[in-house]
C-alpha cells in the first residue's frame, strides 16, 4: 500500500521541513504531497489549518523550489495541492509556476465543490501544462460525479474519507472503501483524512485500498520539529502498510 | 400486521447525495479552536453521525425501528382528493400523502424514532431539542417516552404564547418544555438582555437546545436540516411510491412545503431520478428563502455552535414575521435541496398567509382534513397548479406534513 504524506509549504519553517520530506523519503514514502498556504484553507481541520496560517508568513518560492529539486533528484513524485480559490485570480501562471518547480500533478481540493461548472475546463488546462490533475473525491460526490472525473483524468484518486482533514468521526471504512471500488473500478484509489491509527491503516489494507495519505496526524511532530517522533510513528505506519 | 401495510412500509432509508447532480458542499467549521464537526460527536448519537458522513445511498432500518414505525400509524395513508378534483373543476387528479395521520401529528416522527432509538443505546440522561410550531417537538418527547429517554424541548417563544395545548401533549408524553429564549442558557439570557421581548426563533432555540445538550451529557436531536434527517424522512416517499405503483398511477408534479425541508425532501427525493415529475417546494412569502435568500455558507443555528453548511439562507440571524406557520419560519434550507433548487430542478414558490388560510379552509371542506398552516401552504401551491393546468390535466401527488388540530386559533377571525 502506497504511502503519501503531506505537509503545508513554510511549515513550520522552510528548512525543518526540508528535513522532515528527507526523512519522510528515507522512510519509504512513495509520494509527498506540498500544499500551497493560503488564507481560507476551508475544507481542512483544525491542525492544517493551523499550518497554513503559519506557513504564510514562512513561505518562499526560492526555498520550495530548492526542495523540489531535491526530490526529482530522487525520482520521488511530488505532487501540489492549492485551493483553487486562492489561485483563481490567475491560475494561467500558478499553473506555469507548479510546471516549472517539478510537481508531477496537481490537487485542487474545492474545485469541484465550489467550481463545479468551471471544472472540466480547468482540468484541461492543468493536463495541458503537462500535469496530473490528482481529482478529489468523497462520499459526498454525487456518482455520476465521481463517473465523469474518472473518465477525464488517468492518474491516482484522492478519496477523502471524512468531510474535513483531521477530524474523528464514526465512519463504516468497509462501505466506504466498496462503494468508492464499484464507482472507480480498478483506479488506483488512496484514501486520506483523519488517518492515524494502526488499526485503520490494517483495515484499508486489508480491504484493498491502494494507498493512504497522512498529513493531520504529522502537525505535532512538525510543530515541535521532533524528527525521531516522526521517525518512530512512520515506522509504525510501515509496520502495518507493508 | 396487514399483508398491505407490509409491503409499503420501506425497510431502508434513501440518501439522495449520491444522486444529486453536483456535489454536496462539506459542512465547514468556523470554529477558532478545534472543529464544530468534531463536536458533533458529543452531541448526535454515533450511528446517526455515521450516517450523516456516510452517503449511503440505502441505509437499513433496524426492525426495532420499524416496529416503533408501526406503532405511531405507518405506512400513512395516500388519498384520492376527488372531491377536492370536482371542487377545483380539475380533470386531472390530486392525492394525498397525509403525514398527519401519524400518532404525532406530522412527519417529524419518522426522524424522531431511530434519532432516539439511537441515542438510547450510548449512555445518555436524555436528549434536548428546540421546536417551533410543536410538531418536532411532540415528536420527540414521544420518541422520548419510547425509547425510556428523558426530554428537554426549547419552545419558540411565539409558538409558545400562541400553541399553549402543544405544551401540554408534551408533557402528557413526559417532556420538559421551557420557553426561547429562555433564562436556562447562555446564550438564551444574552438574547434576552438583547431584548426583553423578544419572540425567538428557530435559531436561537437551536442554539440553546445545542448548549443544553452539552452542558448536560445528552443527545441533541436534529429536527430538519441535516442529511441523514432528510433520510429518515425517505419513508415518506418511498411509502408513496409503493402506494402509487400498487393503484397504479404514475406522478407527474409533487407538490410539499418547505421549511427546513425535510417533509418535502423526504417526500420527494425518492423519485428524483425520474426526470419527467415536476417537484415544487412550496414557501411562506413572509420567510422568501429561495428567491430573496443567499446561496452560501451559513450557520445552522444563531450562536453558530453547529458547523456551517452551503444553503439557501435569509441570515442565521433572521427573525421572521411572527406567521401562524411556525415550521416555516426557519432561515435557511437543506443543503441537498438547496442544491436541487439552485440546478433547477426543483422549482419554488411563496404564498401569503391569507391565501393558505384560504387553501386550508377549501381543503377542509372537501377532505375533511384539518391540515396543520405550514401544509396549507403545499396545498395552495397544489390548488394554484391545478388552476394552472386546467386545460393539460395531471396527476399532482401532495404532502400534507401535518393536522392542525393545535392550530385551530388560525380560524378565530374567520367563524362563520
Amino acid at each position: 500500500m502506497n504511502l503519501t504524506l503531506y505537509f503545508t509549504m513554510g511549515y513550520p519553517d522552510n528548512e525543518s521541513l526540508a528535513m522532515f520530506v528527507r526523512k519522510g523519503r528515507d522512510l519509504g514514502a512513495e509520494r509527498i504531497e506540498l500544499g500551497f498556504p493560503c488564507s481560507d484553507p476551508r475544507y481542512d481541520g483544525p491542525a492544517i489549518k493551523n499550518t497554513h496560517r503559519s506557513a504564510l508568513l514562512s513561505y518562499s518560492d526560492s526555498s520550495a523550489r530548492e526542495m523540489l529539486r531535491d526530490l526529482s533528484r530522487d525520482g520521488l513524485s511530488a505532487y501540489a495541492l492549492a485551493y483553487f480559490s486562492s489561485i483563481s485570480g490567475d491560475p494561467g501562471s500558478f499553473l506555469a509556476k507548479v510546471r516549472d518547480f517539478g510537481f508531477s500533478g496537481l490537487m485542487l481540493p474545492d474545485l469541484i465543490t465550489d467550481y463545479f461548472h468551471d471544472a472540466e475546463r480547468i482540468i484541461r488546462n492543468v493536463e495541458g501544462e503537462g500535469l496530473e490533475f490528482i481529482p478529489f473525491v468523497s462520499q459526498a460526490t454525487p456518482d455520476s460525479v465521481v463517473r465523469k472525473l474518472s473518465a477525464l483524468t488517468e492518474s491516482w484518486i484522492y478519496y477523502g474519507l471524512l468531510p474535513s482533514t483531521g477530524v474523528s468521526l464514526p465512519t463504516s471504512m468497509e462501505s466506504i472503501y466498496l462503494r468508492a471500488r464499484e464507482l472507480l473500478g480498478g483506479r488506483e484509489i488512496c484514501f486520506g483524512f483523519g488517518i492515524r491509527t494502526p488499526s485503520q491503516i490494517r483495515e484499508l489494507r486489508i480491504l484493498g485500498a491502494d494507498g493512504i495519505a497522512i498529513g493531520s496526524a504529522l502537525v505535532d511532530y512538525l510543530e515541535h520539529r521532533d524528527i525521531p517522533g516522526f521517525t518512530s510513528f512512520l515506522e509504525g505506519v510501515n509496520a502495518v502498510r507493508n | 400486521m396487514l399483508k398491505y401495510d407490509e409491503e409499503v412500509l420501506p425497510t431502508k432509508w434513501y440518501n439522495v447525495v449520491p444522486d444529486l447532480p453536483e456535489p454536496l458542499p462539506p459542512p465547514l467549521s468556523r470554529a477558532q479552536d478545534g472543529s464544530s464537526i468534531e463536536l458533533l460527536n458529543r452531541i448526535i448519537p454515533r450511528e446517526i453521525l455515521r450516517q450523516e458522513f456516510s452517503f449511503n445511498r440505502y441505509e437499513n432500518i433496524p426492525e426495532e425501528v420499524r416496529d416503533l414505525y408501526r406503532l405511531v400509524g405507518r405506512p400513512t395513508p395516500l388519498i384520492r382528493a376527488n372531491r377536492l378534483e370536482e371542487f377545483l373543476g380539475y380533470r386531472g387528479k390530486i392525492f394525498l400523502k397525509y403525514e398527519g395521520a401519524t400518532v404525532t401529528g406530522s412527519h417529524k416522527i419518522n426522524t424522531a424514532i431511530p434519532q432516539a432509538y439511537y441515542a438510547s443505546r450510548e449512555s445518555v440522561t436524555g436528549v434536548a431539542t428546540e421546536t417551533g410550531a410543536g410538531q418536532w417537538g411532540t415528536a420527540t418527547t414521544l420518541a422520548a417516552a419510547l425509547t425510556g429517554l428523558h426530554s428537554k424541548v426549547f419552545m419558540v417563544r411565539v409558538s409558545y404564547d400562541q400553541k399553549p395545548l402543544r405544551k401540554t401533549v408534551m408533557a402528557l408524553y413526559g417532556g420538559e418544555v421551557v420557553a426561547s429564549p429562555s433564562v436556562e442558557t447562555k446564550f438564551g439570557r444574552k438574547m434576552l438582555q438583547k431584548d426583553p421581548r423578544s419572540t425567538g426563533s428557530l435559531g436561537i432555540a437551536i442554539s440553546e437546545a445545542v448548549e443544553y445538550a452539552l452542558d448536560h451529557d445528552m443527545k441533541y436531536m436534529v429536527g430538519s436540516v441535516m442529511n441523514s434527517v432528510l433520510s429518515h424522512q425517505s419513508i415518506i416517499g418511498q411509502e408513496t411510491m409503493k402506494q402509487l405503483e400498487i393503484t397504479g398511477e404514475e406522478p407527474e408534479a409533487m407538490i410539499g412545503c418547505v421549511g427546513g425541508g425535510s417533509n418535502f425532501g423526504g417526500f420527494v427525493f425518492p423519485f428524483i431520478s425520474n426526470g419527467k415529475i415536476e417537484m415544487i417546494a412550496s414557501t411562506a412569502s413572509e420567510v422568501p428563502k429561495f428567491s430573496r435568500g443567499k446561496y452560501d455558507y451559513d450557520a445552522m443555528d444563531t450562536a453558530g455552535i453547529l458547523p456551517y453548511v452551503k444553503m439557501y439562507s435569509l441570515g442565521s440571524d433572521f427573525i421572521p414575521p411572527p406567521i401562524y406557520s411556525g415550521g416555516l419560519r426557519y432561515h435557511g434550507a437543506a443543503p441537498s435541496l438547496s442544491i436541487l433548487v439552485k440546478s433547477g430542478r426543483i422549482s419554488s414558490q411563496e404564498v401569503e398567509e391569507k391565501e393558505v388560510l384560504a387553501a386550508l379552509e377549501i381543503f377542509a371542506r372537501s377532505t375533511g382534513i384539518v391540515a396543520a398552516p405550514e401544509s396549507g401552504h403545499a396545498i395552495a401551491s397544489a390548488i394554484r397548479y391545478a388552476k394552472d393546468h386546467r386545460h393539460d390535466p395531471k396527476t399532482v401527488v401532495l404532502n400534507v406534513s401535518g393536522h392542525g388540530n393545535f392550530d385551530l386559533s388560525i380560524y378565530g377571525g374567520r367563524a362563520r
